[in-house]
């Protein structure tokens, strides 16, 4: 049986749904700023600040090195 | 049909591996932030989180802060004008000379004291050490220890009773002044005496725990031997160098000092300023074979010192590169 709902476009799910119902408005911004900005910069911060911590605990370790080495070379250096 | 499956399969390979590359990007600068400001972060860790981690102390130019734990020869060496962050005049080009460089070691290679007075040199007042860029900070913020093993020779005895003693404080001295320059602490871990120092006779004296020995001798340079200063460059760094000190009888308060400084900084690819007109020799670096006014000597051209901290990063790298063979010491 097929659906009756289509996936709206990447394009229009990038954005905040309008909507004119101010209830259903505010939900749906709180979804959106919660999907889209919240919960994906807590997981780009959580994986940044454990890459932190690493570094700063394992400055020694062969991913260290090789990772200092290539950010090195695309900043230019030797 | 063909290409219809390749096309979606690169599509589902890069939906796949796109996030992950960004993932992996993400962790990656933020590992690299860490390691570059990895004492603050242990600190914050430490301190704020109240994670059980042990932060590793920053070296100041002055080594010791207790006087209570400081031994006559640190006081001695603490309460010296050497240990301050040395105040360098550079030259420009109308203002005569300074008199206090004026001449060089008797070295074929390095011009006569005439051609250096030749060249009127108006001297600038600059504040020591110059800010770095960026990369060179990066690099002098990296922790580095580098260890020392000296041999002296029955000259050098004869001329300092408390061999022991001076040896501890030109190592202290020279310490300071580099990290001050370059953020690297040098370490004595071992002091001999051995009846005469010649060219090469310290490979049988290599002590395997320095990364340096240094045979220290209170004779002049050899200025039969234009290349001498080339002669003393025995191998890499980590490999186990070894150089040769000579005593420079232009600077008698601290006779092995200045070539102490100049013979550890070509093991990190510092080199030789050998025309007198040039700033670098007319300020003082000592790089050059300039004879300088004491207290004015403890300066290195940034040409120089950037060669240094460029190595130095490198050599931080390389020591840990390996964690069989990662050495603690190197980052503390």
């Amino acid at each position: 049986m097929p659906s009756n709902t289509t996936p709206s476009p990447p394009s229009a799910r990038a954005r905040p749904p309008a909507n004119d119902n101010p209830q259903a408005s505010a939900s749906s911004w709180r979804a959106w700023v919660l999907g889209w900005v919240i919960i994906p910069g807590a997981v780009a911060g959580t994986v940044f600040l454990a890459g932190v911590h690493y570094g700063a605990t394992h400055p020694d370790a062969w991913l260290m090195t090789t990772l200092v080495d290539v950010i090195d070379w695309l900043r230019g250096g030797s | 049909m063909a290409s219809s499956r390749a096309r979606l399969m690169i599509k589902l390979t890069s939906l796949l591996v796109t996030p992950l590359l960004v993932v992996v990007a993400i962790f990656a600068w933020g590992a690299y932030v860490g390691q570059v400001h990895r004492h603050d972060v242990l600190s914050f860790e430490r301190d704020w989180l109240r994670m059980d981690i042990d932060v590793p102390e920053i070296q100041e130019p002055v080594a010791k802060d207790d006087p209570s734990d400081q031994t006559d020869v640190d006081r001695e060496v603490s309460a010296a004008p050497v240990v301050q962050a040395p105040q360098h005049v550079l030259p420009s080009p109308s203002v005569p000379v300074s008199p206090s460089v004026t001449s060089a070691l008797p070295n074929p290679a390095t011009p006569t004291p005439d051609q250096a007075a030749q060249t009127p040199q108006p001297p600038i007042e600059a504040s020591a050490p110059e800010p770095l860029p960026s990369d060179l900070a990066a690099s002098f913020a990296m922790p580095f220890t580098l260890q020392l093993a000296v041999i002296v020779d029955d000259e050098l005895v004869e001329g300092h009773h408390d061999w022991i003693d001076y040896v501890q404080s030109t190592v202290h001295q020279a310490s300071a002044i580099y990290q001050t320059q370059f953020g690297i602490r040098l370490e004595l871990i071992a002091v001999a005496r051995r009846p005469t120092i010649t060219e090469g006779s310290s490979t049988d004296e290599r002590r395997a725990d320095a990364d340096v020995l240094v045979a220290m001798t209170q004779r002049p340079p050899d200025s039969s031997r234009p290349e001498h200063g080339e002669l003393h460059r025995r191998g890499e760094l980590s490999g186990g160098a070894e150089v040769v000190v000579y005593a420079d009888p232009q600077h008698p308060a601290a006779p092995h000092l200045r070539t102490l400084l100049r013979e550890l900084a070509r093991q990190f690819g510092a080199l030789d300023v050998t025309d007198s007109r040039a700033p670098a020799w007319q300020a003082g670096s000592w790089m050059s074979y300039a004879v300088v006014a004491e207290g004015r000597d403890r300066w290195i051209d940034p040409e120089n010192r950037r060669r240094v901290l460029e190595h130095k990063g490198k050599l931080v790298m390389r020591d840990t590169s390996s964690p069989t063979s990662s050495n603690p010491r190197k980052q503390r």
